[in-house]
């Protein structure tokens, strides 16, 4: 049995990596293949027998991009509701939290209760009176429509009250002791203790928002207000006879997120590891 | 400190939000929502809109524009968040549902004595109610014909394009070609499955050919369940059944390639098989009557239309219809107007106003826009009525069911009629209460 | 004591509020304001952005509304909006029913990958980071832009899937545009995009398993099998519940990716419920039935959790 098992190690080795490999290849070539075709002519990309690679680079289709596309514009208006939703979902939720893990007062379960039966609704059974409330409010085409509804979560609420819970009483009392406000307390001892958690409700929520699609459909209408998965929708119609060029157009606003993922890669996964085992 | 920090975040965050919903104060400003989307598109409208706002300063025109599969939706969402636009170029089966939402405004007497007096009535009725109440400016017209690709119909061995329904099933099964791995190479009739009107429209056409009817002439009752109806829709199970078509494969994309014999389609699509490289539009695109059922006598055809219309809730309405009626009317004797030329030039279609079918006559004179000229005398318009929309694409789902081998002709009409009399009926019912 | 950190109950509380001098009590009452403080903002917007339009939502599924139309001027149906869905829109119960096979490949697909690659990468393997991060670059990708790499990798003219396999000698395939394939294909992409998510929390779970009771297995000459078979699937299986709800969940509420690739075409072939709920509710301006729809899904993914919970807890204690 032992003897087998050494024998068949190594060959059992190269086929991990193979199978590995072979994962990696899928998953990466759609992105690769994106870009290829995004130097290509529109011709080329038509052409019988098909080509594999652009005869020459054409750099010129992503300059081309400028003059249709206010791709800035996009970019701003992602960074810019995203940062707004996933700075409000970690304040409100790591307050909320707090009260809840840290404080008795009236009302505390029931409330909590709550909270814990919105968790369970599904985005979709609240649209249209969303839609209709932020209507009421006159917020569609507005940074506020796109982002206020955003800004607490259910899920939110609970995870973080879930870390605060674990923290020693302790802690809070020798505070209280020394004379720290409440807020004091919660600024200086509790939103440190909590970080890994809130780098992970940050990470999701961020890549949540950032991709949002459905909602921004129904609330946004004008151009300087579109994010970037409106903005590929749109490219969508403006290059339907230019695949060359929606390729382009989507890498552009694709490959930049990718880059700041792989460089921040450890905290989306350590964060996202950490919700498997909490959730 | 740090609670300080952060009461100031906030408040700056509320600021921000506070700021960006405070709109700048601004001379008259009019938004035109349309679904010409393209590069070339996009620059045609800003150069009329340009021209527009350099012969009136005080007016400054946005465009907004959204894929043809969104613009029903944002016409409804933005109005009901009371950020509608303030004119609208929108298809006109849409007209009964928005009117009875009381979307749309009532066009100035003048907009109404001059379409009055330069449209033909039969484009007028198709931008009309059933109460008479015309509603905007009808811009193209477009019926429908059979566009085939002579080398294809020549290489099987046909140098003239089909007359009736046996021909059309020969010559579409004789131009398919499937290659030894299966795979479909080269294919008779295309159709545009995905899409309602690539569906539903083709099938009208035949439908009228056939000597049937879509809905009763009083809009009330749906009539394409009938055996002229039937017919129609077996035609296209005989032509999957010999391999003259195939759903999966796109007429509206592969037909330009080179690769697709017949497609029932409309006149804007020039721009599109000028550019093609798999046909040459001079010498290899052809347009043919739509071919005649065993019931039909004549050919026929269906025309649909678009029109320029303000909203209800614009509070810039005078400068709407100035605007529509600027870019509709004829400025200089002979010119033709701004949209005609957009028409015309730009997507190939058919323009309603009767100075723009004389100034652009020219260019309408080619081979291929000249025969869709003579089909709009005699095609039937699209019939419009309150829940249209919903009705069209039940039709639509049920052809595309039928051409995938899914249900039968007659199961297919039975289920649509009977959903389409209850929204029609369920409609009218709405109207009255 | 619990009670330092506010008003545990009723007497403390009356006392506090009769006599604010008392520095305790009104320490404690200024704390359990804080606590409504905190609290206070996440609840009303909870309650204006969800709990709120829940019951909207199920008060205008009993009714048939434009949305053009004023609210309090809606024409009551009662439950014939529920009816007709259950018993006669085609479209509503074929969509259904793709969208549960969209589910169960998509869910059974993605549990599969996740757990085999999560095993690979949890073995002596070299570069663990680096397959981690291109496993997980879909993740992060906006779907909206999946489904146009997509649209263009399996089109059926020039799509390069199509070129490779006909170069190969195989028949072009329709793919997203054939009846028969444009669901799968979608589960194909729906795969691909989470299925880095699903093994990066294997691997997290597998790490977790302490590394003693594979040794002890060891010990009692236990095979790789049957390790994997009575020590990693047992105390997996809380991962395993919450990736099979997680992703059911999801997968049932799928839209961004059918929308931008088929748009339910051809034939209803890959509508999905949210997809016929858009589409009944912002094109047929029909919110009374789309909003009964959004009732109906939510019921029977309540039930799946439920069901999911029970299979996969029960077991769990049974061993």
């Amino acid at each position: 049995m032992k003897d087998e098992r050494t024998f068949l190690q190594p060959i059992g080795l190269t086929l991990k990596y193979v199978v590995l490999a072979v994962g990696a290849f899928i998953m990466v070539f759609p992105f690769i293949w994106m870009i290829i075709a995004s130097l290509m002519t529109a011709g080329e990309i038509q052409l019988r027998p098909p080509v594999w690679l652009p005869a020459e680079p054409q750099f010129s289709n992503y300059s081309d991009l400028a003059d249709s596309i206010p791709m800035g514009r996009l970019y701003f208006n992602s960074v810019f509701t995203s940062g707004l939703i996933v700075f409000g979902v970690l304040l409100s939720s790591s307050l909320a939290g707090f009260a809840f893990a840290k404080y008795r007062f009236p009302g505390r379960e029931f409330l909590f209760y709550v909270i814990l039966a919105t968790m369970m609704i599904p985005f979709f059974v609240t649209l249209i009176p969303v839609f209709f409330i932020v209507r009421q409010l006159g917020w569609i085409d507005t940074y506020q429509g796109l982002v206020v509804p955003g800004l607490t979560s259910a899920y939110g609420i609970f995870l973080m009250r879930q870390f605060i819970i674990t923290l020693p009483d302790e802690l809070i009392d020798a505070a209280r002791i020394d004379g720290a406000s409440e807020l004091r307390i919660f600024w200086r001892i509790v939103v440190p203790l909590v970080k890994p958690a809130l780098a992970t409700l940050g990470t999701f929520t961020f890549i949540g928002s950032w991709n949002a699609f459905l909602w921004p459909l129904l609330v946004i209408n004008s151009r300087e207000l579109m994010t970037l998965p409106l903005g590929i929708n749109s490219m969508k119609s403006l290059y339907a006879d230019n695949t060359n060029l929606l390729m382009a157009g989507t890498a552009v606003a694709v490959i930049p997120m990718l880059i700041v993922f792989i460089f921040l890669q450890r905290y989306f996964i350590q964060g996202i590891a950490l919700t498997g085992l909490k959730g | 400190m740090y609670p300080k920090r952060l009461l100031s975040c906030l408040a700056l965050l509320a600021l921000l939000v506070a700021f960006s919903a405070v709109p700048l104060a601004q001379e008259t400003t009019l938004t035109m929502l349309t679904h010409w989307g393209t590069e070339d598109q996009l620059a045609a409208q800003q150069a009329i809109i340009d021209a527009y706002m350099a012969e009136n300063p005080d007016v400054a025109v946005e465009l907004v524009t959204v894929d043809f599969g969104e613009l029903r939706t944002k016409i409804i969402t933005g109005r009901t968040a009371g950020i509608s636009a303030d004119v609208y170029h929108f298809y006109h089966l849409w007209l009964p549902d928005f009117v009875n939402a009381g979307v749309l405004a009532e066009p100035t007497q003048d907009a109404l004595s001059y379409i009055d007096e330069n449209v033909a009535q039969g484009t007028i009725d198709a931008v009309s109610t059933s109460d008479g109440q015309t509603w905007g400016y009808p811009t193209e017209v477009n019926p429908y014909l059979l566009v085939y690709n002579k080398r294809l119909l020549a290489e099987a061995g046909y140098d003239a394009p089909p007359a009736n329904w046996e021909e059309l099933k020969e010559i579409a099964a004789a131009i398919t070609q499937v290659d030894d791995t299966g795979a479909i190479t080269q294919l008779g009739l295309g159709v545009m499955a995905g899409w309602d009107s690539g569906i539903v429209h083709p099938f009208s056409a035949l439908l009228y050919s056939n000597g049937g009817n879509y809905l009763s002439a009083d809009r009330r009752v749906a009539e394409f369940n009938s055996p002229q109806g039937i017919e129609t829709l077996q035609l296209y199970a005989d032509l999957v059944a010999n391999g003259g078509t195939d759903p999966s494969i796109s007429g509206l994309g592969d037909f330009p390639s080179g690769t697709v014999g017949m497609v029932i389609m409309a006149p804007w699509w020039r721009a599109t098989l000028r550019a093609a490289e798999g046909i040459d539009f001079d010498s290899e695109v052809g347009v043919a009557e739509i071919p005649v059922g065993p019931s039909g006598e004549a050919p026929s055809s269906i025309a649909y239309t678009w029109l320029f219309a303000v909203d209800s809730n614009s509070p810039n309405k005078p400068a709407a219809w100035d605007f529509i009626h600027w870019m509709n009317a004829e400025h200089e004797e002979g010119a033709g107007s701004a949209i005609g030329d957009f028409l015309v030039n730009a997507l190939g279609a058919i323009p309603s106003f009767s100075h723009d079918q004389a100034a652009f006559a020219d260019s309408m004179s080619d081979h291929y826009v000249s025969a869709f000229v003579a089909a709009s005398a005699y095609a039937r318009p699209e019939q419009i009525v309150a829940g249209g929309q919903e009705i069209k694409t039940l039709l639509q789902v049920e052809i595309e069911a039928v051409l995938t081998g899914m249900t039968t002709p007659e199961d297919a009409l039975a289920s649509v009629e009977m959903q389409a009399n209850a929204i029609l009926e369920e409609q009218r019912m709405m109207a009255e209460e | 004591m619990k009670t330092q950190y506010g008003v545990i109950d009723a007497p403390a509380a009356k006392a506090a509020s009769l006599l604010p001098d008392m520095p305790k009590s009104a320490l404690m009452r200024r704390r359990m304001l804080w606590a409504y403080v905190f609290v206070s903002a996440p609840i009303i917007a909870l309650l204006v952005f969800l709990l709120g339009p829940i019951l909207f939502s199920g008060w205008v599924s009993l009714h048939r509304w434009d949305m053009l139309s004023p609210v309090d001027e809606m024409p009551w149906r009662g439950l014939s909006n529920y009816v007709f869905l259950l018993t006669k829109d085609r479209v509503f119960l074929k969509s259904l029913g793709n969208t549960f096979l969209f589910a169960i490949g998509g869910v059974g697909a993605n549990t599969a990958l996740g757990l085999g690659f999560a095993l690979l990468l949890n073995s002596r393997i070299r570069g663990r980071t680096l397959w981690r991060v291109l496993y997980f670059m879909p993740v992060i990708t906006a779907p909206l832009a999946l489904a146009v790499m997509f649209s263009f990798i399996f089109d059926r003219n020039f799509g390069i899937v199509n070129n490779v396999i006909t170069a190969f000698g195989l028949p072009r395939q329709p793919f997203l545009s054939g009846p028969s394939q444009a669901l799968m294909t979608l589960v194909f992409i729906a795969v691909y995009q989470f299925v880095g998510y699903y093994i990066v929390i294997f691997l997290a779970g597998l790490q977790g398993i302490p590394q003693d009771y594979y040794d002890a297995a060891q010990v009692d000459g236990a095979g790789k099998f049957q390790e994997f078979r009575f020590i990693t699937l047992p105390l997996l299986r809380p991962v395993m519940l919450f990736v099979v709800v997680t992703n059911t969940i999801g997968a049932l509420q799928v839209f961004d990716l059918v929308f931008a690739t088929t748009g339910g075409a051809p034939a209803n072939s890959s509508m999905t419920v949210v997809l016929h709920m858009y589409n009944t509710a912002f094109k047929f301006s029909r919110m009374g039935r789309a909003s009964a729809m959004a009732f109906i899904l939510f019921a029977i993914i309540m039930l799946i959790t439920l069901i999911q919970v029970r299979l996969l807890q029960d077991r769990t204690y049974q061993e």
